[in-house]
């Protein structure tokens, strides 16, 4: 498990559509132009992806400022 | 004896410098090398640039570390060598201008190189350099956050960067911003942060650091950020009053 979410953030957490707990699986998130891999919480059936609040307001947002700021 | 990159994975080098040919064109212009002059391009790949130079009349050689990209090019032995950063297989005051693209942000010990550049160039000769450069004048305390392996770990800032070139002798004559080349480069700039093993860890997700504290995927992009990456074109002369005075 990475260190900015813990298993406890994604606990009792489901895909509304297929009903499915979520699993930790990659994905490249892209800001600006720069992409990058992150570990995130996604539906193994549909590939939605659920950022917990705790990463959106924090780290995650910690790095839109950074790069707004290039 | 360390190679080119200084380390084993020197893959900045196997793509073409981000602002290519129009670059090195402009930095030419600038520079004003008289012509038919002979010109050492210091890592040259795959020998775009001296095969350019050869294209506009000047004497122009080239060296490499890499064997790999040497042999993909028809190897010619008069203008082509192996060699690394320390040891430039020629004769001292032999070149009238020196060219090293994107090639200091990948060197440690850039001092060593600048000495072994001031040797092989003629008195008043130019050295012709761009590269990658911090635009955070507090570079270091990020810079520590990053791995040994990282191709961003001895990028320097303008001021670090003029500092060592004018302590190896030289006068610098031209400092320009060029950071819009980097625009577009959206592929080279993540094969440079985000390469696997780049950080000396082959996993991007769970990283640690030098220091074996844990750092994530946010935390190292947060630096990269911080780093404020930016892309100069210069251009200093050999200054043999400073050395022999």
């Amino acid at each position: 498990m990475s260190k900015y979410l813990k298993p406890e953030d994604m606990e009792g957490w489901i895909c509304s559509k297929c009903k499915l707990p979520l699993v930790m699986k990659p994905a490249k998130i892209e800001y600006l132009g720069n992409a990058f891999p992150v570990d995130v919480p996604m539906c193994p059936s549909c590939g939605q992806i659920f950022i917990p609040e705790k990463l959106a307001i924090g780290k995650m947002a910690e790095v839109e400022q950074a790069l707004e700021d290039k | 004896m360390q190679i080119l990159g200084e380390r084993k994975g020197c893959f900045i080098g196997n793509q073409p410098h981000p602002g290519n040919l129009t670059l090195t064109k402009h930095c030419l212009e600038l520079s004003q090398i008289p012509g038919r002059a002979r010109i050492l391009d210091i890592g040259c790949g795959c020998g775009q640039t001296v095969q350019f130079l050869r294209d506009v009349k000047f004497k122009s050689f080239g060296i490499d570390a890499n064997l790999e990209k040497l042999k993909s090019i028809i190897i010619d032995e008069n203008v082509y060598s192996m060699a690394n950063w320390f040891f430039i297989p020629t004769c001292s005051n032999c070149f009238e201008a020196v060219f090293a693209e994107c090639t200091f942000s990948m060197i440690n010990a850039l001092d060593i190189h600048l000495s072994e550049i001031y040797r092989v160039l003629r008195s008043n000769g130019k050295l012709v350099f761009h590269g990658l450069y911090s635009r955070n004048d507090d570079l270091n305390s990020w810079l520590k956050n990053i791995g040994d392996d990282c191709s961003l770990k001895h990028i320097r800032n303008q001021q670090q960067l003029v500092t060592e070139v004018q302590k190896a002798g030289f006068k610098l004559q031209f400092w320009e911003d060029q950071s819009q080349v980097l625009k577009n480069k959206e592929k080279y700039l993540n094969n440079l942060c985000w390469n696997p093993s780049l950080f000396g860890v082959p996993n991007k997700i769970n990283l640690v650091n030098q220091n074996g504290s844990e750092m994530d995927i946010f935390d190292y992009f947060l630096t990269i950020s911080k780093i404020k990456l930016g892309y100069y074109i210069a251009i200093a002369i050999k200054n043999d009053e400073v050395i022999d005075g």
